[in-house]
């Protein structure tokens, strides 16, 4: 599998909601660009090494890289032609769960046309909505 | 380049709670609050576009007319919506101007590390600086030149030439940048659902767990 934890407390987890919008994990912390979600989903384990996968390939080492999302989550799943009941599926998949302001991507080292180009790509393997961000300094 | 101070009118805001906030928000004012030099809280209300415009130039020292009176006050923190977009709430300071502050700075580096050429690429840690300085003296921005900066080379706090007057509040020998060749990640291993991660206090099968008997007693 892609990205796992290496160790969990229980094989299977509730579905759980995901409600409010982040709170955390909401701003460029990392590298000088970031691509944020604006919508509330599951990114599942697939689709965050897709998107690492076509970043480097764009950014050939220019640039670094940092994902600030990890599939922490196991999602289950009954098999084809199964009958409700008999209990809960097996692990089908990892998921990271974001929330609307979550950066999930972020890159440094590049320069301004470079990241928007770089993350667009990175845009078009994520099953959300997401928007470019730079990083804001602080104030105080 | 010296702080200049911003113009605002600023109004006391008599109704509090986030209901009222919300009200004054969509009607193209900010909530905010000024504290400090042992004075009353006084909570007031600003007009957004002009703070805004202010905030985005870096504007860190305020005079805000408040009541037909003057008042010096340092922005202390700014907090935006949850996509980074809009100010929700500011909270000031009151400064005087002879005082020494403590404020957060951008750091820029300029140039292209000679590092670059070798395969390097120039990796910033600290983004924004931690300084002290008077507050009618606070720098927009310290810039530094790294186009000498080689190849595995790094850069500290105490390479940085700040302005004069202006102390940095950080660890000297804190790292700012890199320059470092970035190697390749390993593509992530195994087929998609074959693997499994360790469960902790599993007990494998043929296993009696430890005080198993004990508990059924």
């Amino acid at each position: 599998m892609a990205n796992m934890p290496k160790r969990v407390k229980f094989r299977k987890s509730q579905r759980g909601k995901m409600k409010g919008n982040a709170t955390r994990g909401n701003t460029v912390a990392f590298g000088e660009y970031g691509l944020q979600t604006l919508v509330a989903s599951w990114i599942s384990a697939k689709q965050i090494e897709a998107g690492r996968v076509a970043a480097s390939h764009f950014l050939r080492r220019e640039g670094r890289l940092f994902i600030r999302i990890f599939p922490h989550k196991p999602i289950s799943a009954k098999p084809l032609e199964v009958r409700m009941g008999s209990g809960k599926g097996e692990p089908e998949f990892w998921a990271a769960v974001v929330k609307p302001g979550t950066v999930m991507f972020e890159v440094s080292g590049v320069d301004l046309p470079t990241a928007k180009k770089c993350l667009a790509r990175v845009a078009h393997k994520m099953p959300v909505r997401c928007r470019f961000v730079e990083r804001r300094h602080a104030v105080a | 380049m010296a702080t200049q101070t911003a113009q605002l009118t600023a109004k006391v805001r008599g109704e509090l709670g986030s209901r009222r906030n919300k009200r004054l928000r969509d009607a193209g004012f900010i909530p905010g609050v000024i504290y400090g030099h042992k004075e009353d809280v006084v909570p007031v209300t600003l007009p957004k576009i002009e703070l805004v415009r202010h905030l985005d130039r870096g504007a860190h020292l305020f005079a805000l007319a408040l009541d037909g009176k003057n008042e010096n006050v340092l922005v202390k923190d700014v907090q935006y919506d949850h996509l980074g977009i809009e100010v929700l709430h500011v909270d000031f300071a009151r400064v005087d101007l002879n005082e020494r502050v403590e404020v957060t700075i951008p750091l820029v580096l300029k140039g292209d590390p000679k590092g670059e050429a070798e395969g390097g690429v120039l990796q910033q840690v600290v983004a924004d600086l931690e300084i002290e300085c008077l507050v009618t003296q606070i720098p927009s921005e310290v810039r530094h030149n790294v186009s000498n900066l080689g190849l595995n080379e790094v850069l500290h706090i105490k390479d940085l030439q700040l302005p004069e007057g202006v102390r940095a509040l950080q660890d000297p020998d804190l790292i700012v940048a890199t320059v470092k060749e970035i190697a390749e990640e390993a593509p992530a291993e195994g087929e998609a659902g074959t693997a499994e991660p360790e469960v902790i206090g599993k007990v494998e099968e043929g296993e009696a767990p430890e005080g198993g008997e004990a508990k059924k007693e």
